[in-house]
């Protein structure tokens, strides 16, 4: 029989282990595509954070002297203080710029996070119990996909008025769709897999399979996932933006400084344009990479 | 001796549409299991074999609870598992554990083997310390043959044997009354496979547990089994000592088993009279009427198609579910 013969003190150092997510971590170091463009997301952070700082201006003042000669005096130059020149009121864009990336990564991250929150859990419990009750939820989810949501939005948006909130129920109503679909496609795969079979027959409670045997296997599929979908919602916050239904002055996202800057282009002002541009295509290229470095790294044998 | 485990009679049926589904209509339902009946007594071994698609997995899952049975009953230390209450069912469940067929593909990938191992203490046994299971799972590990030392490493990190042992290790730490392996060693290289079919030899004897074998493989389920169960479509066909399984079996489809198996001498395989079963498994969804045998069967009668052959008593613990086959030569001489 076993006896007691080992003591706890007994035991020899545990040998540590290699998860699989320290592998994929090593994986992700030696692509250097997905570094950069995490590099590169990092700075714009920073930027959007601490940007402000380095200017004296605020995102809301005026500068008097530059307005009504915007083309000459606005122009940017690191002797005014006016680093990406000013936008067609006087206001520094440097500041309003790094204003506008922190509202559209704010609102990309909650987008996301919704998906993550809700699709995660909407389609783990489909897929789980299945029959019916996936029936129904995931038919419901298609109901809601075939409503034209922009189109409700902008109804929304024009008889409520322009409001954050009413932005972000807008994107969480759409961000957690496609992540439900996906995670329950996900789960009913891992679901038939032996391990969770060996749970159940061990009489592990559900609630307790599906935290501990299925979503630790979802994870990797939902982080690549929610990446890729970041910028989806950035651009819609900014179409939104575009029409001029979202974002309200004196608040600004990428979106709306990038509406303002097109509308001035034939006044001799293309910095108004460029800078926002240049910064929302950096943070879409940058997650697109990302997550897709982030894919092959969690699943090295998918790679084509 | 009293059986620890009986299965009486018990059918399960699945429905054509997914999933076994009590209520829909007989045309679209078929029986993977019918009429089967067993008896398991303490710290013995049955193997059963059978073609794939034979029920052998359908049986064992019915027995785990995994599959509801539409008719029969399951009998566990004479307290009937259909009946009892969850409670009660979930107490039985920790007195029996499996053993999977794909070594890697039963252990969760995001888990290090420690936690794996622990699982079922965790489950049953809620009150445990952690340094109870810590040593537990150490003990267990040691037991089976995995150095302790490894807790901290990730399946994917061990070699398909290795796996295996800790499959074995987690089926075992909550000291189960009966294992049932389902194709234990069909996923191994077949220098490992001796080594962990040895091992669950010593393990039954060592804690007197009772083991189901489900194997094709006849050579180790000779070996290990103390008497064979040899299934066909969801029926028994023959159940006889697994020592008397060479000699005298002789049902035809169990001769049929045993002579596809190769020999690995190429004279003595050509010289060899091939009498193996032609064609495929019929279709479940229409199986043959009376024995489900008949179609390959090369002793085959007009009768064979009427009325399903009773599994009848053959011999001293052989029982038989073919009328018209010769009699067990060994029993004719002897």
């Amino acid at each position: 029989m076993i006896s007691s013969r080992l003591q706890p003190e007994s035991l020899p150092e545990p040998e540590p282990g290699r998860s699989l997510w320290q592998d994929a971590r090593r994986r992700i170091r030696q692509n250097p595509v997905a570094m950069t463009s995490f590099l590169a997301l990092v700075l714009i952070g920073a930027f959007a954070v601490l940007g402000p700082l380095l200017s004296d201006w605020s995102s809301e003042d005026i500068n008097w002297n530059v307005l009504g000669n915007v083309e000459t005096a606005g122009r940017p130059a690191l002797g005014s203080g006016h680093y990406f020149g000013t936008d067609q009121l006087g206001r520094d864009l440097f500041v309003r710029t790094a204003h506008g990336v922190r509202v559209s990564l704010m609102v990309g991250i909650i987008g996301a996070l919704i998906a993550i929150v809700v699709g995660t859990l909407y389609g783990t419990i489909a897929g789980y119990v299945g029959g019916r009750t996936d029936n129904i939820m995931m038919r419901t989810v298609d109901v809601i996909m075939s409503i034209p949501y922009m189109f409700v939005l902008i109804i929304l948006l024009v008889i409520f008025g322009q409001s954050m909130i009413l932005l972000f129920v807008g994107i969480g109503l759409v961000s957690w769709l496609d992540m439900a679909r996906i995670v329950r496609g996900q789960t009913l795969s891992i679901k038939n897999r032996e391990f969770v079979e060996s749970a159940v027959v061990i009489g592990v409670p559900p609630a307790l399979i599906i935290l501990r045997h299925i979503l630790p296997n979802l994870v990797g599929v939902v982080i690549v996932y929610a990446t890729l979908l970041i910028p989806n919602m950035i651009i819609f916050e900014s179409f939104i933006s575009f029409l001029g239904l979202g974002i309200q002055e004196p608040n600004t996202s990428l979106g709306v400084l990038i509406s303002e800057g097109a509308s001035q282009m034939q006044y001799g002002v293309l910095w108004q344009l460029g800078f926002p541009l240049f910064f929302f295509i950096v943070i879409q290229f940058g997650f697109f990479f990302l997550g897709d470095g982030i894919r092959d790294a969690l699943d090295p044998k998918d790679r084509h | 001796m009293t059986a620890l485990l009986e299965v009486d009679n018990v059918t399960v049926e699945f429905s054509l549409r997914g999933g076994p589904v009590p209520g829909s209509p007989s045309r679209d339902r078929f029986a993977a299991l019918e009429g089967v009946s067993l008896e398991l007594a303490e710290r013995e071994t049955l193997g059963i074999v059978g073609e794939s698609g034979s029920g052998k997995t359908t049986l064992v899952r019915a027995i785990v609870g995994m599959v509801p049975i539409q008719k029969g009953r399951i009998v566990w230390k004479g307290s009937d598992l259909s009946g009892t209450d969850p409670d009660s069912r979930r107490r039985i469940r920790k007195d029996m554990s499996m053993i999977f067929q794909n070594p890697l593909a039963s252990l969760n990938p995001r888990m290090t083997i420690g936690q794996i191992i622990a699982e079922p203490c965790q489950v049953h046994e809620p009150h445990a310390s952690r340094a109870e299971i810590r040593r537990r799972v150490a003990e267990t590990m040691e037991r089976v043959g995995l150095a302790p030392a490894l807790v901290n490493r990730y399946p994917h990190e061990f070699s398909g044997g290795q796996c295996q042992r800790v499959g074995i290790a987690r089926a075992l730490i909550g000291r189960p009354k009966l294992i049932i392996c389902d194709e234990p060693v069909a996923a191994l290289d077949v220098s490992i496979r001796a080594q962990i079919v040895n091992l669950l030899k010593q393990l039954q004897d060592e804690f007197g547990i009772s083991l189901i074998m489900i194997s094709h493989d006849l050579s180790v389920i000779r070996h290990v089994s103390h008497r064979i169960m040899v299934m066909y479509l969801g029926h028994v066909m023959e159940m006889l000592p697994s020592g008397h399984l060479l000699q005298n079996s002789c049902h035809p489809y169990t001769r049929a088993l045993i002579e596809s198996v190769p020999i690995p001498d190429p004279s003595i395989q050509k010289a060899r009279e091939m009498r193996t079963i032609k064609g495929e498994l019929p279709s479940m969804r229409n199986p043959p009427s009376g024995c489900r045998f008949t179609t390959r069967c090369p002793i085959a009668r007009d009768r064979c198609g009427d009325s399903r052959p009773a599994l009848l008593e053959a011999g001293p613990g052989h029982w038989l579910a073919c009328p018209y086959c010769d009699p067990p030569p060994g029993l004719k001489t002897g």
